[in-house]
């Protein structure tokens, strides 16, 4: 019955809008391809013997799958350490990089805030110039937050970007919801923290998803201001497992164990990538709803 | 809105004048109030009468012991010397991240860096920023060990110092091998299938004509070498990665017009025996090679992923046993192959240096002193007293302590040892690698050493130490089948040029570096003409390879004039 309805309506529209239909979706089956391709390669490549990988492609012959590589990854026990690193960051960083962000958007949507134009220029600095490495590590260091976890948490939890994108949102809520509430006596807290707030859930699940999947896949803050292996997030101990360490100029025992590790780099390379993702893999479409909507939303004023 | 500019032109004047200040504050800090060189050498006799601190910074292999003060070598150190080493650690793979970060900031920054591993400009750079202090009269005055180092190596000396006289930092030394003997000599040893070779009675090749009659050979028979050796996939007869250092296979054109070879992927310079530096690609020599190149190559003799293939599917290949020929510092890593076999010369053997015009072999640029790396550990500006600290490091040049240094130690509690404590001819104490069965020798090395500066020479062996297994069958191979045809008188040296020159170098280089390796590969896929010969060569003028021999050249004339 839908079938048919469906060939019907598609039946009856004209001849053009016809072939822009299927060229559109023919581009977004390619698309489709372009993405689960790789995705399906690297499950499968991530249970085959490197060497039978590299002389035959992808095999059924099921001899010659191993999970030598799960194994390795698995057995390592930084990795566990890492695992709960990396949701710990992940989750206090959402956290404070939303309360902040939030909190920020809220007076820079309002036309009646003194200075607005002050801060949004401060603000559009940060997003066209940075401090440089050294210098940012400098005053990291001096804040005393080398070697803590307020070193990763800290610095990004503001983003420009997703300040614009609430206040966007914020600016799209029609005025006469705060007049309203004005008139039933809320105050400005009352009115943002039990008005507005309950309105932005699609651009607050947008931004917890954003800055979660970022987090989650960050490795080089970590790298740099944290040093003590028991801190590493994920990211960072599957690098290690994954360069290993470098040679040291001439060295001979080095030469030999160069040839070693890539051997075994090429054997870890798909696990890795499959551990890594398969946590944001499971939750992202507990959070699509929000995402789709919040972007639209955000987005489209009015 | 301009007064909003007011504000912000405001904000940045007080930034600015605030990060001066800060600054100041830093290189203040920095000079430290130094006890220098007026520490009288006799109050430094180890051990110490009072315990002594000092701090480092040093890196650690992932996965092994993060905190230096475990690793037994650092534990017996600071009983024999009473000095006791605050470390500040960096796991090895983020060393090359971390450490401009750690030394640009001199308020955290320990008093020396173990294990630096700086290259000349990093060097240099640090000495004009202050950052590390020259060592030269600390090395003279504190330094015993080390003096005699360069009492028996005095070349090592003058790699050390820059072209003001300065020493900045101390050198690994490891020498396996020494002159043509050593095992840097050449990296990308060709090997060649023996197994096959027996099978098809064929001989080791000689001349480069034999040697594209055994790669024919192994073509042509590609089915019967199939079933014999029961090989899944098709068969290579000869497989390298055109244009990586110890897979490429450019050794082989070693013979050809006056035989100086290309051995330095990099720079493109040999050294004639009248010690001048010419670019082995404006001879006839190079353009001959790279014609018989591309001949082996259209007639299917070469592995048609040559210019592409990366190491993984070169070693997945060789692991398969498709090759008949193949390039690699060591065989091992790229086929299937038991030490005892391999040791036997069953299955692969090194293949000899071809004959074309004439034969020979050039060995690798720097080579001849082996092992060395100038900057691998740095005194700071932080050091509070650096006579100390060079007593201290001075220890890791005893004959006895480099090797462990180096490679491990002995009588731990664990299950490996690198060493057993045994005797010489002579009935002293020497270190003596044990069998270390099925471990890999890396990760037991690399739990147990420590590595930093040391210095180990070629005639400590069989007297302080006994050489490792893995370097000793690739120093015999060096030593007999090598060695004999290395005619070349010299290799260019391992020189510390300015920071100008150094500079002026890599500009250069990167222009030189390209064309030639474009014309080679270009050449050995489709052969060359005429017209391209000139336009290499013409290229490499327009692209001053004059200025960039003379400033080798200059090095090279003060490196023999010493």
């Amino acid at each position: 019955m839908t079938q048919r309805k469906k060939k019907s309506e598609f039946a009856k529209l004209p001849a053009g809008d016809k072939v822009l239909l299927i060229i559109g979706y023919v581009l977004l089956g390619l698309f489709v391809v372009a993405i689960i391709f790789p995705m399906v390669y690297i499950i499968l490549a991530s249970f085959i013997d490197p060497i039978t990988l590299q002389n035959q492609g992808l095999t059924f012959d099921f001899t010659k799958w191993t999970t030598t590589a799960y194994a390795r990854v698995l057995e390592n026990s930084q990795i566990w350490v890492g695992f709960g690193n990396a949701i710990l960051y992940s989750v206090l960083f959402t956290i404070i990089s939303v309360v902040v962000t939030l909190l920020a958007a809220y007076p820079m949507s309002r036309a009646d805030f003194k200075g607005k134009g002050f801060f949004n220029t401060i603000f559009v600095i940060t997003m066209f110039f940075g401090g440089g490495l050294i210098p940012t590590y400098l005053l990291i260091s001096n804040l005393g937050m080398l070697d803590t976890i307020w070193a990763i948490l800290i610095p990004g939890a503001f983003s420009v970007w997703n300040m614009i994108i609430a206040r966007t949102y914020y600016m799209g809520i029609p005025r006469d919801l705060q007049e309203a509430a004005e008139i039933d006596g809320a105050t400005e807290m009352i009115y943002f923290f039990k008005i507005l707030l309950p309105v932005c859930t699609p651009i607050i699940a947008t931004i917890s998803m954003w800055q979660f999947v970022g987090m989650w896949n960050s490795y080089f803050d970590a790298m740099i201001y944290l040093n003590s292996a028991s801190k590493q997030p994920l990211q960072l101990v599957l690098r290690s497992i994954l360069i290993q360490n470098q040679p040291e100029p001439g060295m001979v025992s080095d030469m030999q164990s160069t040839a070693q590790r890539a051997q075994m780099a090429e054997l870890l390379k798909y696990a890795t990538i499959i551990i890594s993702s398969l946590p944001l893999l499971v939750m992202y479409p507990f959070f699509q709803k929000y995402f789709d909507n919040g972007i639209m939303a955000g987005a489209v004023k009015g | 809105m301009r007064k909003f500019t007011k504000h912000i032109a405001l904000l940045l004047t007080v930034i600015m004048v605030v990060g001066l200040f800060a600054a100041c504050g830093g290189s203040g800090a920095a000079g430290g109030d130094s006890a220098g060189l007026d520490v009288d050498p006799a109050s430094l006799q180890f051990p110490l009468a009072e315990k002594a601190e000092i701090s480092g910074l040093t890196s650690f292999p992932v996965g092994t012991e993060a905190e230096p003060n475990n690793r037994t070598i650092f534990k017996r150190l600071e009983e024999q010397t009473n000095v006791h080493v605050n470390w500040k650690t960096i796991q090895s793979d983020q060393w090359g991240d971390k450490i401009s970060l750690e030394m640009s900031n001199l308020k955290t920054l320990p008093e020396f860096v173990f294990s630096a591993g700086f290259n000349d400009t990093d060097l240099l750079k640090y000495a004009k920023q202050g950052v590390i202090i020259n060592i030269e009269e600390y090395i003279d005055k504190y330094m015993p060990n080390l003096q005699k180092v360069f009492e028996q190596a005095p070349e090592y000396r003058a790699m050390c110092t820059d072209e003001n006289g300065h020493i900045w930092a101390l050198p690994w030394i490891e020498q396996l091998g020494y002159e043509k003997t050593a095992i840097q000599t050449i990296g990308n040893m060709p090997f060649i299938n023996v197994a096959w070779l027996e099978f098809l009675n064929l001989e080791m090749p000689k001349t480069v004509d034999e040697f594209e009659q055994v790669l024919i050979a192994f073509r042509d028979n590609a089915d019967a070498l199939k079933k014999e050796f029961n090989i899944d996939g098709e068969i290579i007869p000869m497989s390298c990665i055109i244009g990586a250092g110890n897979e490429d296979c450019r050794v082989l054109t070693n013979g050809f017009g006056e035989g100086y070879g290309d051995p330095d992927d990099g720079r493109h310079i040999v050294v004639t025996d009248d010690l001048k530096v010419v670019c082995p690609a404006t001879t006839e020599g190079y353009r001959k090679g790279v014609e018989w190149l591309h001949k082996l190559y259209s007639e299917g003799l070469i592995d048609q992923e040559a210019f592409t293939q990366e190491w993984g599917t070169y070693v997945a290949k060789g692991k398969s046993g498709r090759y008949g020929v193949c390039f690699s510092w060591d065989v091992a890593n790229i086929v299937t192959i038991t030490m005892d076999d391999l040791i036997a010369g069953k299955g692969w053997q090194p293949l000899p240096m071809l004959k074309a015009d004439v034969l020979n072999l050039t060995p690798a640029n720097g080579s001849f002193t082996s092992g060395f790396d100038r900057g691998r550990c740095v005194i700071t500006a932080n050091a509070k007293n650096p006579a100390l600290i060079c007593a201290w490091l001075d220890q890791m040049y005893d004959p006895m302590q480099s090797p462990q240094n180096n490679w491990g130690t002995y009588g731990e509690d664990d299950d490996f040892d690198i060493f057993e404590m045994g005797e010489n001819d002579a009935g002293e104490p020497m270190l003596k690698h044990t069998w270390l069965g099925d471990a890999s020798p890396v990760e037991v090395r690399e739990a147990e050493c420590v590595g930093g500066p040391l210095a180990i020479l070629d005639s400590y062996y069989g007297k302080y130490v006994t050489c490792p297994d893995d370097a000793q069958y690739r120093l015999d191979w060096i030593k007999n089948v090598y060695t004999p045809d290395m005619n070349t008188k010299y290799v260019y040296p391992n020189v510390f040029m300015s920071a100008e020159d150094t500079k002026t170098i890599s500009n250069l280089n990167a222009d030189i570096y390209k064309c030639i390796n474009a014309f080679r590969a270009d050449g050995i896929m489709n052969g060359v003409t005429d017209e391209s010969w000139n336009k290499l060569q013409s290229d490499l003028q327009a692209y001053k390879l004059d200025e960039y021999l003379a400033v080798f050249q200059k090095y090279l004339d003060a490196f023999y004039a010493n």
